[in-house]
């Protein structure tokens, strides 16, 4: 039998070696990755596009600009699980919430647009941040495994995670993470449509930089083209629970010199479970708190950690932790968001979702335009392509390349026979009447 | 610069609809066409005509 002071040693050292797994600095980069896109994964079953690392700084109206070609995006989803937002443009204001939210407490004309109420309630900041009047989400429960073996490298970005294993002293285990107290806003794609066009206009010049460039001679494969990505929903979560079970012998088994299992946390078998929760929650909060932070003495909650949360054990057995790490202010973890091409002369393509894009389901090219039939410059252009079955691929080619070099330059099809009459007039005198 | 990929086509006439095709498919990176009628005006039947660079029956 351990002593109490012994168990309280074991406590302070397994809490320790915890909060050192908590540490990324030793991860390998591949680690890392795998840590990014576990958790990614995860987020994408909910249909939701991932943020990594989680932040506050996000929310609808953000503009970035996507530099990636599109066959390289799904690509790169694919293979992270979730798509850098690197270049932040421009963070539009868009109107409309009080619209959108009618009779919706706390959203109204008057007063801060989303988050910002909810964030800081109280203009000097001093006021804990207050989400209760925000629209709900749920995500379902996730179900992972670990394994020490891969070294804690934890395929999720929250701490309570290696703490957990390193309590349970478990080579390996499986887990359950639940996204708690999560949060949902956003305006409609059309309200943010008009502002990004509004914006798009005003800032033709610096789109222009973005527009597609020239195909290199004899270049193979799509053009690189430049897309905004504009958010506008997230989701938010302040509160993370972590179960995780151990599936194997402790990894202490017959080391030597090392204390054998305990059953330190097994409230059915121990009268002073309270105590020790308290000193573990005690420990996890001196050890993982800001320096100058004072544990209160009354409560078993931690000080801030990352991103101003804290992890607190909520439950254990000797086979088993729960863990509740809640951060200072919801965070955001996915979004969705739509994406306007940059068209030559910097004029902004239809919106498309960035969702479906980059997950590869097909989408409609361009907005539909109506047939207006084939009208003499068609006739004329369509004899001179080879008629039917457009044999003449020697003007196919030629034609398309002017097409190319015209600031309203369509494909042939759309020129042929859709509403261009000027684009069409402009194709007969260059090379049927020149 | 490069040209953006046709663009959706409606009220397109029966006898038409051969023609849209071939010129739709000058654009190399259209695989699928999609074309469904859409309604009889009393004189010709009318189609959409819909390209797609990718198969929109995976999505």
């Amino acid at each position: 039998m351990m002593t109490a002071h012994a168990v309280g040693r074991w406590v302070i050292g397994a809490v320790l070696v915890a909060l050192a797994g908590c540490s990324t600095t030793r991860m390998s980069g591949d680690q890392l990755a795998r840590v990014a896109k576990d958790w990614a994964l995860g987020i994408r079953a909910s249909q939701v596009i991932p943020v990594y690392p989680l932040t506050e700084d996000l929310q609808p109206g953000d503009v970035f600009l996507v530099e990636t070609p599109l066959e390289d995006q799904i690509k790169v989803y694919s293979e992270k699980g979730f798509l850098p937002l690197e270049s932040l443009v421009v963070r539009l204001h868009p109107k409309g919430y009080s619209e959108f939210y009618p009779d919706w407490p706390g959203v109204d004309k008057d007063k801060p647009a989303p988050p910002r109420g909810w964030q800081f309630p109280k203009a000097d900041g001093d006021a804990p941040a207050d989400y209760s009047d925000a629209p709900l989400a749920a995500f379902p429960t996730y179900n992972f495994s670990v394994s020490r073996s891969g070294g804690l490298s934890l395929a999720l970005p929250v701490q309570s995670v290696p703490v957990g294993l390193n309590l349970l002293d478990t080579a390996s285990a499986n887990g359950t993470i639940t996204l708690k107290d999560a949060y949902t806003y956003g305006l409609p794609a059309r309200e943010m449509d008009d502002a990004v066009k509004r914006w798009g206009s005003e800032s033709r010049d610096y789109l222009k930089q973005y527009a597609p460039p020239p195909l290199e001679p004899g270049a193979k494969g799509p053009a690189r083209s430049f897309y905004l990505r504009v958010i506008n929903r997230v989701y938010l979560v302040k509160t993370v629970d972590v179960s995780l079970f151990s599936n194997r012998g402790t990894a202490a088994d017959g080391s030597a010199g090392v204390p054998g299992k305990v059953d330190l946390l097994n409230i059915a078998n121990d009268t002073d479970a309270k105590k020790r929760f308290d000193e573990v929650n005690k420990v996890l909060a001196s050890a993982s708190g800001p320096k100058n932070a004072t544990p209160d003495p009354g409560s078993a909650a931690a000080p801030p950690i990352a991103a101003g949360g804290s992890v607190r054990l909520a439950m254990a057995t000797s086979r088993s932790v729960s863990m509740v790490e809640s951060f200072a202010r919801p965070l955001v973890i996915g979004y969705l968001a739509s994406d306007y091409r940059i068209l030559p002369n910097g004029e902004l393509g239809p919106a498309q979702a960035s969702l479906a894009k980059v997950e590869g389901r097909p989408q409609l090219l361009a907005a539909p335009i109506a047939y207006t039939g084939c009208d003499s410059n068609c006739d004329r252009l369509k004899a001179w392509l080879g008629g039917e079955g457009f044999k003449e691929k020697a003007n196919v080619k030629r034609l398309t390349e002017w097409l190319g070099e015209q600031p309203d330059g369509v494909a042939i099809a759309d020129m042929m026979t859709g509403p261009y009459p000027d684009l069409r007039r402009r194709a007969a005198v260059k090379f049927v009447n020149p | 610069m490069p040209l953006p990929p046709p663009s959706p086509k409606t009220n397109v006439e029966r006898d038409a609809v051969s023609d849209e095709v071939a010129m739709m498919l000058l654009d190399t990176s259209v695989k699928w066409i999609a074309v469904v009628f859409e309604k009889n005006d009393g004189a010709t039947d009318r189609f959409s005509v819909t390209p797609w660079t990718k198969d929109p029956t995976a999505g």
